[in-house]
Formats: C-alpha cells, sequence, structure tokens
C-alpha cells in the first residue's frame, strides 16, 4: 500500500556521493539511491519512500541533505557548488 | 610441555642494543611468556588426564541467548550492535588484545596478553557517527582495476595528452602509497573494543591498493610511469609522521583526500578518454568514503573533547603546517603542468588550461573550508592558502 504522505528530505547538489546515508536508511524503507549516470556519484531521495525518519542527516560529512518543510528547497551552498564554475569554463571552450 | 615455551630463546632482533638493553629485552620476553606457559602446562595436564572443562558452556556472564535478526539489507553492524551487551563501544578502550567485545573476558584478564601498540584508546581519537554506514558503503561499491575497467578500449591520445595523462597518473600513483600506509600504520594501533574503525579501515586500505594499482596500470597502458615528485614527497611524508591519529586523519582524509577528491570529481574535464573517465568515476566514489570519514571524525573529536576551544586552537596551530602539504601538491609543476595541458587540450594550450587550473585550485580552498566548517571548525579566516591560483603574480 502507498505511503500516505511524501517524504520531505532531500539530497541538494553538493552531494560528495561518500554513500553513507544510503546505508543509514532503514532497510525496508530504502529511500536513497545513487543518481543513475552521475559522474559525481550523487544520491538522490526518493520522496515517495522517505519516512521522514532523519537518520541520515547527521552522518553527511558536507550537510547536504535538507528537511524541506524547515529549509524549502535549496540547491546547496558552500565549496561543492564550485566545481559548477570549472564545468561552466570548460564548456565555454 | 610448557618448559618448551619457557625455554624458548627470544628471537633474534634488527635493532643493535647494548647490553643492558639486551638484558632487558630477554627479561620482557621471559616474563610475558611465563604465563602462557602456565595456561599451556594446565591445559596439557588436562588433556593428560583426559579431563574435561566445558567453563565455555557457561553462559552466566554471557550475552547469551538474543538472537541477532538480519535487516533486509542483511547482517550488518548496525543489526547485531542491537543487542545488549555487544553495542557499547567505550569512550576508553581497556582491553589491549584480542578477546572480541561482548565476549566473556573478565574472568581471563590477568591471563590476556598487552598489545603495547594499542595506543590510539579513546573513542574520541577515532569514531565517527557514519563509520558503520561507509563500512557497508565500501563493501557494496568495491571493484576490480584488473576486470572492471575497459583496458581494451583504450586509445590513443597525441603525444602531450598521452604524457600528461601518464605523469598525472605517476603523481597519482605517489598519493595513494601514502594514503594506504597511514591507515595501515595507524589500524594496528587501535584495540579491538573499535573493531568498526578497523573495518572501515581495511577498506580504505583495500581502496588504496586498487587505485595505485589502476593509476599504475594506466600510466603503463598508455607509455609508462614518469617523473616522481621529490617536493611532494615531503609532504606525504608529513602525514604519515601527523603526531596523532586524528590530526593525521584531518591531513590524509580530509585535506590531502580531499584535494584528490577534487581532482577526481574534474574527471570529466580533465579525462581524455572513456577508459580515463571510467578510472575517475570509480575512484572518485571511494575518495569521498574517505573524505567523508575524515570529516565526521574531526567533528567527533572536537564534539567529544573536553576542552573544545584549546583543541581547536591546537588544531590551527596544526593546519598551518598540514594546509602546506596541499600548498606543495598545487605548486608541484609534475601535476599541475599535466592537468593544465589536459584541461586546455594540449600543450599549445598549456596556458588556457592555467585557466581551469585556477578555477580547481579557488574549488579546492573552497571545498576544504566547506569540509572543516562541517566538522564546526571555521578555518576561514586563518586559512594558510591563498583563496586565488597565484599563478604569474610576480610576473
Amino acid at each position: 500500500m502507498a505511503k500516505a504522505d511524501k517524504g520531505y528530505f532531500y539530497i541538494d547538489q553538493t552531494c560528495i556521493g561518500c554513500g553513507a546515508c544510503e546505508h543509514a536508511c532503514p532497510g525496508k524503507v530504502d529511500a536513497i539511491a545513487r543518481v543513475e549516470d552521475d559522474f559525481l556519484g550523487r544520491f538522490v531521495v526518493d520522496e515517495q519512500d522517505c519516512i521522514n525518519c532523519g537518520v541520515c542527516i547527521p552522518l553527511c560529512p558536507v550537510l547536504c541533505i535538507h528537511d524541506a518543510r524547515a529549509d524549502g528547497l535549496l540547491e546547496g551552498s558552500g565549496g561543492y557548488r564550485a566545481i559548477a564554475e570549472l564545468q561552466a569554463w570548460a564548456a565555454a571552450r | 610441555m610448557s618448559a618448551r615455551v619457557q625455554d624458548m630463546s627470544p628471537l633474534p632482533i634488527v635493532a643493535n642494543l647494548d647490553d643492558e638493553g639486551l638484558a632487558q629485552y630477554e627479561a620482557n620476553y621471559t616474563s610475558r611468556f611465563k604465563v602462557w606457559a602456565e595456561v599451556l602446562e594446565r591445559n596439557v595436564e588436562n588433556i593428560h588426564r583426559g579431563s574435561y572443562s566445558l567453563h565455555w558452556m557457561n553462559t552466566d556472564k554471557a550475552n547469551w541467548g538474543k538472537r541477532a535478526k538480519p535487516s533486509s539489507r542483511g547482517m550488518t553492524y548496525t543489526d547485531i550492535n542491537r543487542i545488549r551487551g555487544y553495542g557499547e563501544v567505550p569512550d576508553k578502550a581497556e582491553w589491549f588484545n584480542f578477546a572480541p567485545r561482548g565476549a566473556v573476558r573478565e574472568p581471563y584478564r590477568h591471563e590476556m596478553p598487552v598489545i603495547e601498540e594499542y595506543t590510539v584508546v579513546d573513542k574520541g581519537e577515532l569514531w565517527a557517527d557514519n563509520i558503520i554506514t561507509l563500512y557497508e558503503e565500501a563493501k557494496a561499491r568495491q571493484w576490480n582495476a584488473t576486470r572492471d575497467i575497459p583496458w581494451n578500449e583504450l586509445e590513443a591520445l597525441p603525444d602531450d595528452l598521452e604524457k600528461a595523462t601518464c605523469q598525472l597518473c605517476t603523481f597519482l600513483t605517489e598519493i595513494e602509497f601514502a594514503a594506504g600506509d597511514f591507515p595501515a600504520k595507524w589500524m594496528y594501533r587501535i584495540p579491538q573494543d573499535f573493531l568498526e574503525v578497523k573495518s572501515f579501515l581495511a577498506t580504505q586500505i583495500m581502496d588504496e591498493a586498487r587505485h595505485q594499482e589502476v593509476f599504475r596500470k594506466r600510466a603503463i597502458a598508455g607509455g609508462g610511469l614518469l617523473h616522481a615528485a621529490p617536493g611532494f614527497e615531503w609532504a606525504l611524508t608529513s602525514i604519515l609522521n601527523a603526531p596523532t591519529h586524528t590530526m593525521g586523519t584531518f591531513l590524509l582524509n580530509l585535506l590531502g583526500e580531499g584535494l584528490v577528491l577534487s581532482i577526481f570529481r574534474s574527471g570529466e574535464m580533465i579525462a581524455k578518454t572513456h577508459v580515463d573517465k571510467e578510472i575517475f568515476r570509480r575512484c572518485l566514489q571511494d575518495e569521498a568514503r574517505h573524505v567523508s570519514y575524515g570529516v565526521l571524525e574531526f567533528k567527533n573529536y572536537l564534539d567529544t573533547h573536553p576542552n573544545r576551544a584549546a583543541a581547536e586552537e591546537q588544531m590551527h596551530r596544526f593546519c598551518d603546517i598540514g594546509e602546506q602539504v596541499v600548498l606543495s601538491a598545487f605548486v608541484e609543476p609534475a601535476l599541475i603542468e599535466p592537468i593544465a595541458i589536459l584541461l586546455g587540450g594540449g600543450l599549445k594550450k598549456i596556458d588556457e588550461g592555467m585557466g581551469g587550473v585556477a578555477h580547481m585550485w579557488r574549488m579546492f580552498i573552497q571545498e576544504y573550508l566547506q569540509r572543516c566548517k562541517a566538522a564546526g571548525f571555521d578555518r576561514s579566516a586563518r586559512c594558510t592558502i591563498p583563496t586565488e591560483f597565484p599563478w604569474g603574480a610576480a610576473a
């Protein structure tokens, strides 16, 4: 049976792909998966499966997992956004 | 029979000892082996008498009877740590032998050997709250540098790009050797009660072995290994010689592997073949785990330190020196010149490529400062590395 509420937790684009969150997600929930074909190996939360337990949040080393109810939707900030500048530089050449 | 143990001579030692030192060594040896001989004699007598002991069936002091159940992921450390008596990680280790956490070991304390090399005894000096999930992730993401890279599809590159790729691989191989030696050195100093950390460090050692393997193979498949980097090797040595586990982990996992992670994250732009992209992509996943441990280990160290302000100040002083490791890398021609050639698209475009290196420099510094911030350590005002690439600043 489908869950009544969608999950509120999400991973922003500054994820470094360490995977600590993936194995923190309760096994039967299993709401976190690697983004397919993403070179940077980032992860994503499936909002249909997430139960908002928040276990994954303190295990993230770059603070990229957020509660949309508290923070709203963020693109992510800090150092790990800087690669976008290098990508733009390379794309412009 | 126990006389065999008591009469055994100390093994020959490599170090030269004077008479006094040699006597001390032999006395220690005899003292240690006395207990072994006593236990051995007792057990031999039982065998001769045909007498059973069956003491090991007594469960009075054992955490017996509650069976661990696997979760849908399988049987993880988290699953077995839920059983009372097994999951209590001590703040300070007191068992310096191989007796498993949760086993009946107290009655045997006086007969146990003491591994004097187990010196990292405080949980605050090694634990990270994500250590178990990182260990699970590490096991799930293991790969094989022999078979998982499509070596047969390696395309020929122009000479300048191939040399740049091989030089970068040579440099990365040097790093990976040090990155494997560091956890190996400290793993042996961590008591068994911190088995989760030891397990993770074992995966890190395997990861680094695979990385040096894949970069060595890539270089030799493309032309050959090129030049070692003596300046940077001094920086690598400083990681191995860091005075504490936390300081060394900061240097290696947070700072050094952070730099390598930045390089690998740039792999889509640096790599000139799909084989090289695949190598970078796979190594990137491994390095992310190491960086992740480095950040949360450091956070745990600061959060649990009895005098946080003093601990932070000491780490600032350490960073003043430690950051020179990264500076040593980023001014090393054996690293930045091949990257500039690869980013630029050839030797003739090395100047353009330096623009990309400037972006990488800025990116690394920002990522490094964010890692420190995530650990609860604001280094932004005291960072000794220029935030902008000083290329040609004196011209």
